[in-house]
């Protein structure tokens, strides 16, 4: 009998699912709970970017240092709401939430629960469901190192 | 291929871009790394304190410069 299926629970869980490599690249779609729909990313870069603008827009987990910028953008308050609703309650009572967890990527599917925001980065845990191992990681470098690492098991075994 | 041109059809930051950035890493503790970021076209220095603000400040700032003034940085 096999090991049990390392599963993570979390509201602002987010499942990668690589499809390509290209041009020394990720392509694939992020899955959350929010949506039918998944959103494309073409690089790791966007990867990262869309992923902290999701959980910018949740306002969940909550942001440890504000986001400095290059091109003077003001710095943006956070509007506490009247009745103290974070945004991912709002989000969640009007779109509802599915399972994700049964979505895969054609090379990769990683589902990550990002905890705090501390450091202007991310620290969490992230399963990757290929080899259903539970990973931490103290930073989004560490994420995609973690990506990258079984990528390249999985590559090596095809081989 | 096709795969690629699905993901870039779909995606709205598919637009040329370029910028020049010089990058001084000052630090490389706790699994990220902290330094100064100079955008050499602006000649605008920041202090970024970790990889993923480091990518996210090029980022925005060549989200910035590819609207309506591709060509002029193009020719910069």
């Amino acid at each position: 009998m096999g090991a049990a299926k390392q599963m993570l629970f979390a509201r602002n869980l987010i499942n990668i699912c690589i499809d390509s490599v290209e041009n020394v690249d990720y392509q694939g779609k992020i899955w959350h709970q929010y949506s039918d729909e998944p959103v494309c990313f073409e690089s790791g870069v966007k990867l990262l970017v869309m992923m902290d603008e999701l959980m910018d827009e949740w306002g969940f987990p909550q942001k440890g240092l504000e986001q400095r910028s290059l091109i003077g953008r003001g710095k943006k308050r956070h509007n506490r709401q009247k009745n103290d609703e974070m945004s991912i309650d709002k989000v969640q009572k009007t779109n509802g939430t599915r399972n994700i967890q049964n979505k895969k990527g054609k090379l990769g599917t990683y589902i990550v629960q990002v905890s705090f925001r501390q450091n202007a980065t991310w620290q969490g845990h992230v399963v990757c469901v290929n080899c259903n191992e539970k990973k931490d990681f103290t930073s989004a470098m560490e994420l995609i190192k973690i990506i990258e690492q079984d990528l390249g098991n999985v590559d090596e075994k095809a081989e | 291929m096709a795969m690629m041109d699905d993901y870039k059809s779909k995606n709205p930051y598919d637009v040329k871009k370029r910028g020049t950035f010089i990058v001084k890493v000052d630090d490389c503790s706790n699994a990220t790394w902290r330094g100064n970021v100079v955008w050499a076209d602006e000649n605008i220095t920041k202090h970024f304190r970790s990889t993923l603000e480091l990518i996210k400040l090029i980022d925005e700032s060549l989200e910035s410069r590819s609207i309506g003034d591709n060509e002029e940085v193009g020719s910069a």
